[in-house]
């Protein structure tokens, strides 16, 4: 040894390790066969993986069936209003920056109702994970079409087909100012799911996952043949995007490489139709966070945000 | 009804919204407890130019005469790369160190434990035992405590895996755990041994137990006695029942194995020599060595390595309860009676050794008189190999190097000349060392006699110049001191006692060494035939500079930067209380460009040093650094240190002034040769060059004169060479060429498994097969599913549940029941899911 060097083992290490139990709590009453369980223990293995405490994870949702994850997760959790994860979520996010922020939405939750806030939360980009359960149907509320269901979706509101295009959420997310990450995956590949869901919480921003999900009760059909044939998925490969252990890689016939940095590739790639692609379409690590700029972050104190806001209103006495 | 308590606008807010217990996230914490540590270098106004001046001519007198100015500040400072550890941040040491009682090797600690782990678990199965491995070290090392000097390694790792097994790790991971830390609890429990700390009782402890390796080749050589004793004997024996007198001596000496023996047939077997009988002379040499190996296992029989010490040195270390494996002699004058004692044991050795060469021959029968008679006439130490060597009786001398280099110096010098087999222990004590004197008078010479050049002048005797802060190294070269034919000289370098605290004692203790102070140095005879070869300074950091120098993150107007600071003798000087009080801290307005640090001002030529300070960065106790001029007697004493530095860097081949010297030269030369060359090439190609030019000239003006005369009606075409054309119409027609590579053909065999499996790794966790069929579906600590137990259930369950299940993972295989009913048609249906 040459010199003195700081002790490695003198560096502070954490006291509670957390198992997957830890993130679960009762059992999740989604239809058998509902993509949900995927995703929902592919969260719980990123916990354990990132150690997180319970006490400073948040899950948010809003309404519909992916909504209620929030109730299986052994964390804290917000059910909110229909189309409103995104505003709870930045405003816990912009309070308590210290939290680790989840948002569970749906494609009727967020593509909807809520695309609004869909678009400013990705605006926004604070650092937090949106996954966008899309199965493509109101499934909570019997089947009715969704802004993501394919043209001719014979449905409740549509008995005839439904008439209008489908929204592309990859495409539509890639579409807004300030974009940082977009990734999608699918249910059925759980291996996929868990490395998308490892690679998007280390990422500094908002980053947003579409996991293309079925449902086994009203869409059955949707993603059945898809499911069952590996050549239907496409794999955006690259040393910057989503990494495998090389015997998965393996299993997918198709791969692209794509590199995560080109917006214009990434908006190619979201319009391909015959397939899905999975992967990292697009991600910069670069881009400005809204709660950097939240006063305590600014280091301004409690009095002398007081002090000013009476100064302020000084002004008027005069 | 209670009324509503007014609220004032103010407290609403502070209150509610803005209250202040925001929590930071923790990666920022991190980052703020790093900014708070990073030095940072002030900006500076300069003073005024007659005030500068003032203080200037002010510090230059200090320089001269070491009296401070008035304005020098008064921080507490430390050096730069010392500074955090010196203040009691936590530092890597190679302690505590394991020894294997077993094999009597030294390990680390942190090997020990990360190459047990790896020898009973997978990093990737013990995730979190694996990453708590530096806790476990740090557990063990709170088991040491400072008094003592080694610790039963069962006793500290039992304490320390009992907090370790405290960890609150949840659900199955923690049972895993606790199992895995259990394993590896059991693991470490089978190597037997201690643990040893750092003290000032390290090297002698380290000295003790090195010993055994000499008991051990002692205890060689002894069965080598017995044996040649025993056949010598047997020879003799055999001799004397040969003889006619005395018939019954052979069979009064076997009386017991009457009956057992056929003594007649006995003496038909004998070699013919000893059945012919011997010759007197050589039956006197045989009784002769019998005596002389019976005197041998007599010398050893209560054999005990001989230390002599001075009484002095022996009760400050306590070095009869330290050094168990050897005999203690407390005696003043040590150096003349160890060396006259040495001298009589190699007398008395080399006769044994005669004694047992002259046996060896005589069992073999293949003692030629004319030969050897002459050669163990004059036989001596010279005869003797360095394995036989070994066995000889260790005599080892601990004494202060002040002692050897001072009063003693003349036994010490004579002592080594005598070319000995003796071991000395030179102890350097650092307490109140160096001592700086205030002004440099003439009659005080700085130049230090060094115990190294001095032993290396010797050239038969090896040196090894450390510390105990590489355990691993130190105890190696005790080894290799105690097992070699030379005589050998540790020049150890001891902490401060003064010191309480260990730690400080290390840091000293290791700056010492690192800032050239006392450099880490190995000769060793024995390494090679070349003078050079058996140097070894390789184990000082940086070895081809003047001081080592490492990078440090600064801040300086607001940005980080990354500085180079290095750990000179001055740095070391500065560790101490004493010696801090003698610099002068430069207030931050007269820095100037007339300041220089202190191992860039070593290197500059004399003539650039007119006017300028030596300094060296310090750090104050808040994290400012500061300019610290050092005194002339200061740049004396590090000038001398880099003296002797240079000096065993030039004997270790380390920017040798020949070797500079001879590369010059070559490279002169063959700069020479080279030009030489260039400029025969350049005449030559000139020579050509006119050559063709007057050719082609020639030519020229001849065509143009037959034009002119219009007598040539050629016109000059020129015309292209065949064979490039043929080449470049093959390359062509190279590249048509179609690649046309047969179609891989896969063939795929499928084998259906008789038993239902799942491909667990693509299971979606939908809890329907774990629900319909718990006893034979569970999920694994990564919730997925996996067969359990297939006998649990029907096959026509099963068979129904794999239709159902969504990722289609699951594989019913063949029915574990031939006779259950329907089973023909099951197996059609999961023909189709296998």
């Amino acid at each position: 040894m040459f010199g003195l060097k700081p002790d490695i083992c003198s560096i502070p290490m954490p006291e509670t390790y957390f198992g997957v139990d830890d993130y679960a709590k009762s059992t999740a009453r989604w239809c058998p066969g509902c993509g949900g369980h995927s995703i929902l223990s592919s969260v719980q293995k990123v916990c354990k993986d990132k150690q997180y405490p319970p006490e400073k994870t948040v899950f948010v949702s809003g309404i519909g069936c992916s909504s209620r994850f929030p109730h299986y997760m052994g964390t804290y959790g917000f059910h909110g209003l229909h189309g409103r994860a995104f505003p709870v979520a930045c405003g816990v996010k912009f309070r308590r920056p210290d939290l680790n922020v989840f948002v569970v939405t749906g494609d009727g939750d967020c593509c909807s109702i809520g695309a609004g806030h869909w678009l400013h939360a990705i605006r926004y980009n604070m650092k937090m994970v949106v996954l966008l359960f899309d199965n493509g149907i109101y499934g909570l509320t019997k089947k009715q079409t969704s802004p993501t269901s394919n043209l001719g979706t014979v449905s409740n509101t549509h008995p005839r087909g439904s008439v209008l295009p489908p929204i592309n959420p990859i495409q539509t997310t890639l579409g807004v100012a300030n974009v940082s990450f977009v990734a999608q995956t699918t249910d059925w590949h759980p291996a996929h799911l868990y490395a998308t869901i490892r690679k998007a919480v280390d990422h500094p921003g908002l980053a947003f996952i579409r996991v293309v999900q079925r449902c086994p009760i009203y869409m059955k059909d949707l993603y059945a043949d898809v499911a069952s044939n590996p050549d239907s998925l496409i794999m955006l490969s690259h040393e910057d995007g989503i990494q495998l252990d090389p015997a998965i890689t393996k299993t997918f016939k198709n791969v692209l490489e794509h590199n995560p940095g080109d917006i214009h590739k990434a908006r190619e790639y979201a319009e391909i139709k015959d397939s899905i692609p999975v992967g990292l379409f697009y991600q910069n690590t670069e881009n400005a966070n809204y709660d950097d700029y939240g006063a305590h972050n600014l280091g301004i104190s409690a009095t002398e945000k007081a002090q000013a806001i009476n100064e302020l209103l000084d002004n008027y006495m005069n | 009804m209670k009324e509503p308590k007014e609220i004032s606008f103010t407290e609403f807010f502070r209150e509610d919204v803005f209250a202040e217990d925001v929590p930071v996230q923790e990666e920022n914490l991190v980052l703020l407890k790093q900014e708070e540590e990073i030095p940072l270098l002030d900006e500076t106004v300069p003073a005024p130019e007659p005030e500068s001046r003032k203080y200037w001519k002010a510090l230059r007198n200090y320089f001269m005469t070491g009296t401070k100015t008035s304005e020098s500040l008064t921080a507490n400072v430390a050096p730069v790369l010392l500074a955090p550890y010196l203040r009691g941040n936590t530092f890597e040491t190679d302690y505590p160190v394991f020894y294997n009682q077993h094999t009597d090797d030294l390990i680390l600690l942190r090997e020990v434990l990360s190459s047990t782990f790896d020898e009973v678990l997978k990093k990737d199965e013990a995730k979190i035992l694996h990453q708590n491995l530096p806790r476990l070290e740090l557990l063990i090392r709170n088991e040491l405590k400072e008094e003592m000097i080694t610790y039963a390694f069962a006793d500290c790792i039992n304490n320390a895996f009992q907090h370790l097994k405290k960890l609150d790790v949840h659900g199955e991971e923690g049972k895993i755990f606790r199992e895995q830390a259990d394993k590896l609890l059991q693991a470490l429990l089978k190597l037997e041994g201690r643990l040893i700390g750092f003290s000032v009782y390290t090297p002698f402890h380290l000295l003790n137990l090195q010993l055994k390796v000499h008991y051990k080749a002692v205890e060689k050589f002894l069965a080598q006695v017995k044996k040649q004793q025993a056949a010598l004997e047997g020879l003799l024996l055999l001799q004397q029942a040969n003889e006619p007198n005395t018939p019954g001596t052979t069979r009064s000496e076997f009386d017991f194995a009457q009956g057992m023996i056929a003594f007649e047939k006995m003496n038909d077997m004998m070699p013919a020599t000893a059945s012919q009988g011997l010759s007197p002379a050589r039956l006197q040499r045989m009784k002769e060595c019998v005596r002389q190996l019976a005197a041998v296992q007599q010398y050893f029989s209560d054999y005990q390595v001989r230390v002599y010490v001075s009484k002095e040195l022996s009760i400050q270390f306590n070095l009869n309860q330290l050094l168990l494996n050897a005999k203690v002699e407390e005696v003043s004058g040590a150096s003349i009676l160890v060396t006259e004692t040495c001298k009589q044991a190699l007398t008395a050795f080399v006769s044994m050794m005669a004694a047992m060469q002259m046996a060896a021959l005589e069992i073999k029968n293949a003692y030629n008189e004319e030969l050897h008679d002459a050669y163990f006439a004059s036989f001596g130490r010279m005869h003797l190999s360095d394995d036989e060597m070994q066995s000889f009786p260790l005599f080892i001398l601990i004494e202060t190097a002040d002692e050897l280099m001072h009063a003693a110096l003349n036994d010490f010098t004579s002592m080594l000349a005598a070319s000995l087999p003796i071991k000395i222990l030179a102890v350097n004590k650092l307490n109140g060392k160096p001592e700086i004197p205030n002004h440099l008078a003439s009659d005080k010479i700085l130049m230090k006699q060094e115990l190294a050049a001095i032993v290396v002048a010797q050239r038969a005797v090896n040196i090894y110049q450390g510390a105990a802060d590489t355990p691993i190294g130190l105890s190696k070269s005790i080894n290799e001191g105690i097992l070699s034919a030379s005589p050998m000289v540790w020049n150890i370098l001891f902490p401060d006692f003064s010191q309480a605290d260990s730690k400080q004692q290390y840091i000293r203790l290791n700056t010492a060494i690192e800032s050239r102070f006392f450099p880490r140095l190995k000769y060793s005879q024995d390494a090679g035939e070349l003078f050079g070869s058996r140097f070894d300074i390789s184990a000082n950091p940086q070895v081809h500079a003047h001081f080592p120098a490492y990078p440090l993150e600064i801040k300086s107007a607001g940005k980080k930067e990354t500085a180079e600071f290095s750990i000179s003798v001055a740095d070391y000087l500065a560790i101490q209380k004493k010696h801090t009080e003698q610099l002068e801290i430069i207030p931050a307005a007269y820095r100037t460009d007339d300041l220089m640090v202190f191992s860039k001002y070593l290197d500059q030529p004399q003539q650039e040093l007119v006017g300028k300070i030596p300094f060296i960065w310090m750090l104050d106790d808040h994290n400012h650094l500061q300019q610290a001029a050092i005194p002339f007697t200061w740049l004396a004493l590090c000038k001398e240190r880099i003296d002797f530095w240079q000096f065993i860097q030039e004997l270790g081949g380390v920017n040798s002034y020949h070797v500079k010297r001879a590369i010059e030269q070559s490279r002169a030369a063959w700069e020479k040769e080279k030009q030489n060359a260039l400029d025969a090439m350049a005449s030559v190609h000139a020579e050509e060059l006119e050559n063709i030019r007057k050719e082609e000239a020639g030519k020229a003006m001849d065509r143009l004169v037959n034009v002119l005369l219009d007598l040539d009606n050629q016109v000059y075409v020129p015309s292209i060479k065949k064979d490039i054309l043929e080449k470049t119409e093959k390359s062509s027609s190279e590249g048509k060429k179609e690649i046309v590579t047969e179609p891989v053909k896969e063939e795929e065999s499928l084998e259906v498994s008789a038993e239902v499996w799942v491909e667990t790794f693509r299971c979606t966790s939908c809890n329907d097969c774990t629900n319909k069929l718990p006893s034979v579906f569970k999920y694994n600590a990564d919730k997925q599913a996996y067969v359990h137990d297939a006998t649990k259930g029907t096959f026509a369950q099963i068979v129904s549940i794999a239709e159902n299940c969504p990722a289609k993972c699951i594989h019913p295989g063949l029915p574990h029941n031939p006779n259950e009913s329907g089973a023909e048609e099951l197996i059609k249906r999961a023909a189709a899911l296998n």
